[in-house]
């Protein structure tokens, strides 16, 4: 009987006091475009397991949060750090569009790099699976 | 100061619930064919760690005692009749939250044959909660933008 009220005495509070507090360093969080130009290698279309990454028009790069499964194998591929992992995860959204993001895919030969790598046309691709 | 933030948003949060419902929220859990992953993140809100009963909001049994639908997996074929059913039983305004990538927008499945790929397919959504599974504190942020939605539809 002791030893319980013992127990709860030491355990004390538990509930979080900061309901929205920052997520662990290593937690996988949203995968975000940053500042690096892509260089439309297209490995993160290829590897992505949910098809969440996709072009559109072979103009725009697309991540749409709405199928994204966070596994961060986008992030890992990436070469020129265009997709950027973060933690945040506070992603909650009245409307569907605002968890599209979308960031500008070159087109073949625009600078020496995007010639060297070779714009990505998913039709040319090898299927993952 | 984080703790401030933080007693503001639960203040905030609670204020919202009396102002919209009146009464506390009242939720009911609906599985249409997920991994049970968001499930038990769902569940976890109900814990000592998080505790959202000090909010006022429960889970109820029967969504004919709830205000809220909280959602997860994408449709599958045979649980479409369960939902459709459960979205006819709930009390208006019928708030419907999607939490899980799946229920967003197909997510690992997708769209195929047996799998209708989003809950919004179904019955109209009112929140998005992407993650796969979210965690509980992006649960109950979803839970707050609902309430702030709530309004509007009361006006229509």
């Amino acid at each position: 009987m002791f030893q319980i009220f013992s127990k709860i005495w030491k355990t004390g509070v538990v509930t979080q006091k900061d309901d929205f507090s920052e997520a662990p360093p290593l937690f996988r969080g949203k995968p975000v475009f940053g500042t690096t130009a892509c260089n439309g290698c297209g490995q993160c279309i290829k590897v992505c397991p949910t098809g969440a990454i996709t072009l559109i028009n072979y103009q725009l790069l697309s991540l749409s949060y709405s199928s994204c499964i966070f596994c961060d194998i986008c992030t890992g591929e990436c070469k020129t750090g265009t997709i950027q992992p973060t933690t945040e995860y506070r992603l909650a959204t009245k409307h569907k569009p605002d968890l599209t993001i979308t960031t500008s895919f070159p087109q073949k030969g625009d600078d020496e790099h995007v010639a060297s790598a070779g714009s990505f046309r998913p039709e040319n691709a090898a299927k993952p699976y | 100061m984080l703790h401030q933030q933080a007693a503001s948003d639960r203040k905030m949060l609670q204020n919202r619930i009396k102002e919209v419902l009146g009464h506390s929220l009242h939720i009911r859990h609906v599985d249409s064919g997920s991994c049970n992953g968001c499930d038990f993140e769902m569940s976890t809100l109900t814990n000592p760690i998080y505790d959202i009963q000090r909010l006022g909001v429960d889970f109820v049994a029967s969504p004919r005692h709830a205000d809220m639908l909280l959602v997860t997996g994408g449709v599958t074929v045979h649980l479409e009749e369960a939902l459709k059913k459960t979205y006819q039983a709930t009390a208006h305004p019928k708030m419907v939250v999607a939490v899980g990538s799946c229920a967003c927008g197909g997510g690992i499945v997708g769209e195929t044959y047996a799998n209708y790929g989003g809950i919004d397919q179904i019955v109209p959504v009112y929140v998005y909660i992407p993650g796969c599974p979210p965690r509980p504190q992006a649960i109950m942020e979803g839970i707050l933008l609902a309430l702030d939605r709530m309004n509007e539809h009361r006006e229509r």
